[in-house]
Order: C-alpha cells, then structure tokens, then sequence
C-alpha cells in the first residue's frame, strides 16, 4: 500500500501535497492523545468504582460512654447482617478508625485522644440490590443519629465523570476528523487548481473524472497514511513514556498492561480510520468539482 | 453510450449553421456548414487567425459553438451526456500545435496515456508504445522527459500519442510546423496508413509544399467560413 505509483498528474510539484502528511501527522498525534487519556482515564474509574460500588458504610456518633456506644454498635451490627443483600459486615477495630483519619490530622497522639465514631463496614453481595432508605430508618431507631453511606452512589458519579470524559474526547476525535476532511479538501482543491492544464489534457484524451479522481484519492490516501502513521507512532510514544514515569513513580502500570488489546487495537484503527476518510474525502472533492468546473 | 458510436453511414463530422465568438468580438466562425464522410483526408487551410485551431477545438469537444449544431459519429454534442463525452474523445486522435505533453512523464509514458485511460496496463502496451516511438525515429529517446527533446522530436511523440489508440479520427494542428521536410513527409505518411485503415484526417497547416505534394482535399478557412477545394 505505501509502494506508490507513478501518476499521470505531477503532485510531487505542488506545496499543498508538501504539508498534507504533516498536518495529518499532528491531527493523527492528537487524536491518539485524546483516546488514550479517555482509556486510562475510564481504566482508572474502572478500579476506583469497582472497589466502592459493592460497600456501604454506617456511621455512629462518638459518646462519652464507649459501653453505651458499643452496644448500639452492636445492634445496628445485628441490623445490617439481617439486611437483604448484604454478605458481610463487621465493625472497624479503633485502630482502623484511626488509621482512616490519619491523613487529615498531624499526629497519632491527637487522633487518639479525638471523639471518633464507630464504624460498621457492610459489602454487598453482587448483584443484588439493597434497600439503603429502609436499612438507615432502622439503624436511626436502633441508634440515634447514625448515618448509613451509600458508596454506590459515588461510584455513580465516577462512572458518570467518566462517561462525560469520553463523551470529550469523542468530540475532540471527531472536531480533529472535521478537521482533516477540511484540510484535505482544500489541498485536493488547491491540487485541482494547480493542475488545470494537465486535467484538461486528460479530459481531451477521454478520461473519465472518476481516472482523475483515482488519483487524487491515491495521492489523499498515500501522504495521509505517511502522515498518520508517523501521528500514531509519536502517540504510542508519548503513552510510553508517560506510562514509564506513572510506572516509576508507583503511579500506574505499564503502558502495555494499561491498554487491552481491545484499546490497542482501536489505537491502530486511526490511521487506517483517518487515511479511508482522507481517500472518500479527495474521491468526492475530485467528483464534485470538476462537474461543476465544465 | 454504447460502444459503436460509430456508424458507417453517418459523417463523422457535420456542421450545422455554426457561428463561435469570444466574448463580445466579432465572430470567428460563421455559417460554417460542412460535413465529413467516414475516412476521408483533408488538409485544413488558412491564414492565421482565420479560425483553424477555434474550427479543431470544436471538433475535439474543447469548446461548445455559440450558434449552431456540431454533429460527431451522428451524435448532437449539445445533447451528448457529460458521461458518454470520454467516449466520444476516445475515438478523437489529437495533435496539439503546443504538444501538450506532460513534462514529468517520459516519452513513453507520455504516448501510453491513452491506453492508460482505458486501462490498459503491462508489457505489452510497452512494446507496442516503443515499436510506434522508433518508427517516428525516436527509438533511441525512448525514457527521455519531454524539456530533453527538441521541438521536432515532442512534436512526434504528440503525434504519436495521438495515433496510438487508433483514433476514427484524426485531428492535426500543425503537426509538421518543427520537423524538417524529410521528417514531416514521414508523418504525414503515417497518417496516410492510418487513413488508409479508415481513420478520418483533418490536419491544419501552412505548409503549402506539404498540400501540394499530397494532393488531398482541403478545407480552406477564410473570412469566418470553409471553402471546399479539390486536391
């Protein structure tokens, strides 16, 4: 496919057929950045929301008298393990406790001598939905002003995050496909322009404009694929590199494992993607005006 | 359009009453009427400016009258289809007065391209190619780019890009007007075979020893009209 043959009007001569692959090149590079930071963006949703979408938290106040407190512990506990669609639950040791609020506080020392509530930590059997509504009315009368977290729900909101990231990057990949159509229809244009004369001399001779237009779509599908290719390459670099330092840094895995092949394959798609559109492209612009040209 | 556009009975060429004009200048052709039987020769005449290359261009579907009918192989052009005109031009050989060839093809890429526009491909279309290019005497030029040839040797491969398909017809403009005399005989025999096998010979030119040695029909050009006159 890139082993081209000579054609009959001279396109090596013209500018427009200069820049063409560099602009696809750029286009194609930033195509490939946008999918890609869509993928691990949703990969990394993927793991965030999976851990949180199967757990519910229920939370009870601190109280002066820890006896007291731990028997209401106990019979939210008794509540939640009765609940339909719960596998699990048990109570966070202090420790635990400690260790979560951590992060927020500037010693140990402190967090020890704080009022923290105690927490019942619940998972949820797969597939099974839990009435939460029912389930925190019952843990208030048995405790008082304990509060039941629903992690579903910002799993939720993480998958929609998510989806409205891809919603962007599809966007941007089809704003940049605009893009390409655009820029090759003004170089096929500028082509036809430049190339009058040697069109007119094929016409005479008895070309059809689909010849003509065979080989401007050879030459739109030769320099975008050149162009593409190299876009792609610089892509599938960049996510390397990036993947190298997240990698480095204890931040992500590899780029090879970051990517299914199902992604990787898609990431290939855009050059083959972006070439086709750059042949139909030229094809119609070719057709379309020389019918209006004579 | 079906491929025998080309009926025996009809002329291959007929002018009805035509009238060209550029712009708002006088007319260039006028009341032109004439008609051209199949495989007939004519020398096409005049002085300069007399309409000759305007009375082709018409002929080879470069441009449309501004009055009148022009009827080729008995097909109206002002009612042709724009998709049957490459199938009408396919049976036009033209020999264009600039040659027209194209600067980054060889010479026998350059006379191939009618073949090419048909699809023809391989090796054989080659050797057929180079066997026309060394009888016109340019056997030994044959991969040369057309800004390495002289006058005379583009002018031969123009002509032999114009006979290559074996065109019904055959239109020349000035095809001797940069060969000397030796070479110019040999051309104007070339088209003579090929007239001889039934293609039909318009050639424009001011080569009146030319006219005058072959004797044939000519199309005199004067004041916008055609005279007819024997060989």
């Amino acid at each position: 496919m890139l082993i081209r043959r000579q054609t009959d009007i001279p396109f090596d001569q013209d500018a427009a057929s200069r820049q063409l692959p560099w602009i696809v090149a750029i286009m194609i590079y930033l195509s490939g950045m946008a999918i890609a930071g869509a993928i691990a963006l949703n990969g990394l949703v993927s793991v965030w929301s999976s851990g949180l979408s199967g757990a519910l938290t229920i939370q009870i106040p601190a109280s002066a008298k820890l006896e007291a407190a731990h028997q209401r512990a106990d019979a939210v506990l008794m509540i939640v393990r009765k609940t339909r669609g719960i596998q699990q639950a048990r109570l966070l040791r202090r420790e635990e406790v400690i260790r979560l609020v951590q992060p927020w506080l500037s010693s140990e020392a402190g967090a020890e001598s704080l009022p923290l509530p105690l927490l019942v930590d619940a998972r949820i059997a797969p597939g099974t939905p839990v009435d939460t509504g029912a389930l925190a009315d019952a843990v208030a009368k048995a405790a008082p002003g304990a509060m039941v977290e629903n992690h579903a729900r910002w799993a939720g909101r993480f998958v929609g995050f998510a989806r409205s990231i891809w919603a962007v990057a599809l966007v941007v990949v089809v704003l940049i496909g605009v893009a390409t159509v655009i820029t090759v229809v003004f170089s096929t244009k500028t082509g036809l322009r430049i190339h009058r004369r040697v069109i007119s001399l094929l016409h005479l001779i008895g070309a059809h404009d689909r010849y003509i237009a065979r080989q401007f779509e050879r030459q739109a599908l030769w320099l975008s694929l050149r162009g593409a290719v190299f876009g792609i390459i610089c892509a599938v670099g960049t996510v390397f590199g990036i993947a190298y330092l997240a990698g480095k840094a204890g931040l992500a895995p590899t780029a090879g494992a970051l990517f299914t092949p199902f992604q990787w394959a898609l990431f290939a798609s855009v050059p083959i993607g972006a070439a086709v559109v750059a042949l139909l492209t030229a094809r119609l612009t070719v057709l379309r005006t020389l019918r209006r040209m004579t | 359009m079906q491929n025998d556009l080309f009926d025996g009975e009809e002329p291959v060429v007929r002018f009805d009453q035509v009238g060209v004009r550029y712009g708002a200048g006088p007319e260039v052709l006028s009341d032109v009427a004439f008609s051209l039987e199949p495989g007939s020769f004519h020398f096409l005449t005049g002085e300069s400016g007399t309409g000759k290359s305007t009375l082709l261009r018409l002929i080879y579907l470069a441009m449309r009258p501004t009055r009148g009918l022009v009827h080729l192989f008995g097909h109206d052009i002002s009612t042709l289809p724009r998709d049957d005109v490459p199938s009408l031009r396919r049976r036009i050989g033209v020999v264009f007065q600039d040659f027209q060839l194209l600067d980054h093809l060889s010479a026998v890429d350059n006379v191939a391209l009618p073949l090419r526009i048909v699809g023809a491909r391989g090796g054989a279309v080659r050797q057929h190619v180079s066997e026309l290019l060394r009888w016109v005497g340019l056997g030994d030029r044959l991969s040369a780019k057309p800004a390495t040839l002289s006058g005379g040797e583009q002018q031969r491969v123009a002509i032999a890009r114009a006979v290559i398909n074996q065109p019904r017809l055959l239109l020349a403009d000035e095809p001797t007007g940069n060969v000397d005399d030796n070479i110019g005989v040999r051309l104007i025999q070339l088209f003579e075979e090929l007239n001889r096998m039934g293609t039909t010979v318009i050639i424009a030119t001011h080569n009146s020893g030319l006219v005058d040695r072959f004797r044939y029909p000519r199309m005199e050009l004067e004041d916008g009209a055609v005279h007819f006159i024997r060989g």
